[in-house]
């Protein structure tokens, strides 16, 4: 048993000792599970990481686990110290002691503070050693902001504990009250305060100490302490006691009545306007024309760099507000990550009121167009609060941002892309509607290239000002904004609004941009041998579960042909879009002047599971993975 | 340690409301070591607030609390680190064992003696295992070690034996007769049940309504009170009446009590001479002395706001 510890003399830091060593001993259990808690929680955002592709720093699994951890934690913690002491009557032996009012309070307050810090602090230091991250400016930094985290969210829950029957309505209004703010002000909680110290952009990489969210921080935790300390120690505890008590039914009724009309005037609100632009702060930003467009680089060896894609990014920005009528525009943010492939780049929308691009600055070559592109459909879907991403829109937003962010050799290559693509899937009216079965079937690139010319065809068909109609009218602003505007809305698809301004029915347009396809690719020669590959995939019994069996057939070519087989098994329900991001690669090589290759892999997957199956191969002269086949199948 | 015959705990006009509803209405109080004082009231009286403003977990709204000698603020625990505490129900930590709550407890007092704890612990057969597998008995005792382990200067128990079965209710009172009568601390011990008064103070106070009746000690207050019966009236009740009216009317007597006929009064009186000299007034009378259960009953039932 742990020594409780009978002092001779008793001063108060004796006092706040015993009571703290009651607290450990009383709450072992719990501070065990504590930190084993956090550490699998930590693991598992790292096993993610590592195998993501848009992964990074594999340390920002320490804030990703601290923002789930310390609130769950800081739950418990207050239940256990807190809540329980009430429920149980303990507190009135306590009182009974030749204790000073508020010792016991002060006595739980640091327990919980330095059980739950004391953990986020190690695993953060743990974390960074077992990454190789031995700098003590990376590691204190992070371990403040951890701490500052714990802090304000354990003086949440340590003082919502004293409110006892009223925490669970607490906590209800307290959110509602953060979702009203974050509704009808600029205010957004993950800027603000403790939530802005475990920003995982920031959190391992931001140098700088972080004054404001700190300061933030220690007066949010002080104002959340407030409540719970006056019903603590407010006449002698006697206010606490009595919320201790089970409620009656008069006032169970009472807290229904408070919520629910919460909930409605909630739903009343109407949401805010403008959204305060974020700034990128400090040394090594590069910033375009438009104050939204940003670039963090960092290092002064990437500033020509960076002021070239600011300066696209700023150029962007002027054409959506000049032709789009969006104004403001989003704030267009892009940061540097040197770890990142040759022309790959990663989206973090919505993360800092914008959008956020990560991108190696120190790559090669830079394609620009592509990050153009890339950048447009982030901010219509994150204006249009994602509904472009909804299916009858998704072409629309894939293929306008394509179409509209090129520049006539862009435009050219993406139809070149899109003839190629479009001999190796069924192309229809439904089958664009259906946007992610296309997308299936073409490969995201694929899908991309056929959407921008489907977009340029109707421009130049009907007038680029009717396209340009057509995505402010759907994709330049939220339209669904509650019941009344989703009734409205729902039938305002691209292709409804289309025939209604052309006078051209959507399957009719569909059918002349078919028809333009195959009028170019005629005249593509060159395209023809790509156009005439054609892949096979089955799965086949075997004793250790089923082969896949995949073969391409076409014309040989003069150089090896570098292919892929893709592979993912699928879970409920089996129609899911695919994220070929996700799938296995297996490299599969054509040589050069072969007709065909075949191959199989054995055992890949159980009888009666589900998998999708794709074959692609490399164009390089389009830079386009082609994909030739793909399938779902259950295995036999 | 406080000279013997010096006052131990003093209250003072001590007044407190929860909300509307007044609980103590001017309370005075008044103990000296090596008293043992019952605390007798009945239920809602205001016992357990007296008590609980003594040990300072409650605070009074106005009058003023001494102990020791001395005014008793909120954040001095000095004074309290002098008396001993038993509740009228004991909420323990129940995952403790007796070793352990002892050394809990044992930090908050100087004057701890961890070997005296360890003889009352014997002395009370308390047995070395979790608490949450004790009696309400067991528990009661386990206060009780708790509160003497430091040898507290005033020993405060509020309605200790309250729940308890008669046999442990007995045994609880006659370890704490002998405990009162060897040591030297002042006891203040409060019940609503007047044979454990009896049995263990030498002074006593009845509180009613949250005002002091009657202190003073047990032999004090027997002479106080008297019950007398008329003899039958015969023809004429009114004669009597006036013959007994007449008597009191001349007397400093207090009726606490009328019923009859035949006619029985109960009266008060602070002199106990004026019973002589009632006995000759009235001499057909019946004079009686009351046990100190119906001196109780008879001043609460005759407070003033008592029930009819």
């Amino acid at each position: 048993m742990l020594d409780l510890g009978a002092g001779r003399g008793s001063s108060m830091p004796r006092r706040l000792a015993t009571l703290m060593r009651k607290e450990l001993a009383q709450h072992r259990a719990l501070l065990w599970v504590l930190p084993l808690a956090l550490g699998v929680l930590g693991l598992m955002f790292w096993a993610q990481l590592r195998t993501h592709p848009s992964a990074t720093n594999r340390l920002t699994a320490c804030a990703q686990a601290l923002r789930i951890f310390v609130p769950l934690a800081a739950l418990a913690l207050g239940q256990a110290l807190i809540v329980r002491e009430y429920q149980a009557r303990t507190q009135l032996f306590l009182q009974a002691l030749p204790l000073r009012p508020g010792e016991v309070l002060l006595a739980k307050l640091g327990v919980g503070l330095g059980a739950l810090g004391g953990t986020a602090v190690a695993f953060c230091t743990l974390a960074a050693l077992l990454q190789g991250e031995f700098g003590l400016r990376v590691i204190g930094s992070m371990a403040l902001r951890a701490f500052g985290f714990v802090l304000a969210v354990w003086s949440l829950c340590a003082s919502f504990g004293l409110l006892g029957k009223l925490r669970v309505p607490a906590y209800l209004t307290l959110i509602l009250g953060v979702v009203a703010l974050g509704r009808a002000t600029s205010f957004q909680l993950e800027r603000f305060g403790p939530f802005a110290l475990l920003e995982a952009s920031t959190f391992v990489a931001e140098r700088v100490l972080p004054a404001r969210a700190l300061l933030e921080t220690a007066l949010a935790s002080v104002a959340l302490l407030l409540p719970g300390a006056l019903v603590g120690l407010w006449r002698d505890g006697v206010l606490a006691e009595r919320l201790s008590e089970r409620a009656t039914a008069r006032e169970a009724v009472a807290v229904g009545v408070v919520l629910f009309a919460e909930f409605t005037a909630i739903g009343l609100l109407r949401p805010k306007r403008d959204v305060a632009p974020f700034q990128f702060v400090g040394d090594g930003v590069a910033r375009g024309a438009s104050h939204g467009a940003q670039v963090l680089y960092g290092a002064a060896e990437l500033a020509p760099r960076a002021a070239q894609v600011a300066s696209a990014l700023g150029a962007l920005s002027e054409r959506m507000r000049g032709e789009l009528g969006i104004d403001p525009p989003p704030p267009l943010l892009a940061v540097h990550n040197g770890l990142l492939e040759e022309n790959r780049v990663n989206t973090r929308t919505q993360e800092l009121g914008g959008v956020l691009l990560e991108l190696n600055l120190g790559a090669r070559a830079l394609d620009l167009q592509a990050l153009r592109a890339l950048a447009t459909h982030e901010s219509l879907s994150w204006l249009s609060r994602r509904r472009a991403l909804f299916e009858p829109n998704h072409w629309l937003l894939d293929g306008f941002s394509q179409a509209w962010s090129g520049d006539a050799p862009a435009l050219t290559r993406c139809w070149r892309r899109a003839l190629v693509a479009a001999a190796h899937v069924e192309l229809g009216a439904d089958v664009v509607t259906h946007w992610e079965r296309l997308m299936d079937q073409a490969g995201e690139d694929g899908a991309n290239a056929l959407g921008c010319s489907l977009v340029d065809f109707v421009g130049e068909r009907h007038g680029r000002e009717r396209v340009l109609e057509l995505v402010r009218r759907l994709l330049a602003r939220p339209t669904v904004t509650g019941l009344v505007s989703w009734w409205r809305e729902r039938h305002a698809t691209p292709a409804a609004l289309l025939a209604l301004h052309t006078g051209e029915p959507w399957p009719d347009i569909v059918d002349a941009w078919q028809r333009e396809l195959a009028r170019r690719r005629a005249r593509a020669q060159e395209l023809a041998s790509e156009a005439n590959d054609r892949g096979e995939l089955t799965l086949e019994p075997s004793a250790i579960g089923a082969d896949v069996v995949y073969a391409l057939t076409g014309a040989p070519a003069a150089l090896d042909r570098q292919c892929r087989l893709l592979s993912l098994q699928l879970e409920r329900p089996y129609d899911e879009y695919v994220n070929a991001e996700r799938a296995e690669r297996r490299p599969v090589l054509w040589p050069a002047g072969a007709p065909e290759v075949h191959g199989r892999v054995r055992g890949l997957y159980p009888a009666g599971t589900r998998a999708w199956l794709a074959l692609e191969c490399h164009v390089p002269a389009l830079e386009l993975d082609k994909r030739v086949r793909s399938v779902r199948l259950e295995a036999p | 340690m406080t000279p013997p015959g010096d006052c131990v705990l003093e209250l003072r006009d001590l007044r407190k409301r929860y909300g509307s509803v007044p609980v103590l209405e001017g309370l005075n109080l008044r103990l000296e070591r090596g008293q043992v004082y019952g605390f007798l009231g009945r239920n809602g009286a205001g016992k357990s607030t007296t008590l609980r403003i003594v040990m300072g977990i409650t605070h009074a709204d106005a009058g003023s609390v001494s102990l020791f000698g001395s005014p008793v603020a909120a954040s001095d625990v000095r004074p309290r680190q002098r008396v001993g505490y038993v509740a009228q129900e004991q909420h323990f930590y129940d995952w403790m064992t007796p070793e352990a709550l002892g050394k809990f407890v044992g930090a908050f007092y100087p004057s701890w003696d961890p070997d005296r704890y360890a003889e009352l612990l014997d002395r009370f057969e308390i047995p070395e295992r979790r608490l949450r597998t004790f009696s309400g008995g067991m528990h009661v005792k386990q206060a009780l070690a708790l509160a003497l382990a430091h040898r507290p200067e005033l020993l405060v128990l509020d309605e200790p034996t309250a729940g308890l079965d008669p046999v442990v209710r007995r045994e609880f009172l006659e370890i704490l007769r002998e405990i009162v009568a060897r040591g030297e601390q002042a006891t203040l011990f409060s019940s609503h049940l007047v044979d454990e008064v009896e049995l263990v103070a030498t002074r006593v106070g009845i509180v009613e309504h949250g005002v002091m009746r009657y202190e003073g000690s047990l032999a004090e207050l027997a002479s106080r009170v008297r019950r007398l019966t008329l003899p039958d009236p015969g023809a004429d009740p009114g004669a009597a009446e006036r013959e007994v009216e007449a008597a009191l009317a001349t007397l400093p007597l207090r009726t606490l009590s009328r019923r009859g006929p035949p006619l029985e009064l109960t009266v008060w009186s602070e002199e106990p001479l004026v019973f002589a000299a009632l006995e000759a007034r009235l001499p057909g009378a019946r004079y009686e002395p009351l046990t100190l259960e119906e001196i109780f009953i008879e001043l609460v039932r005759s407070s003033p706001g008592a029930d009819a």
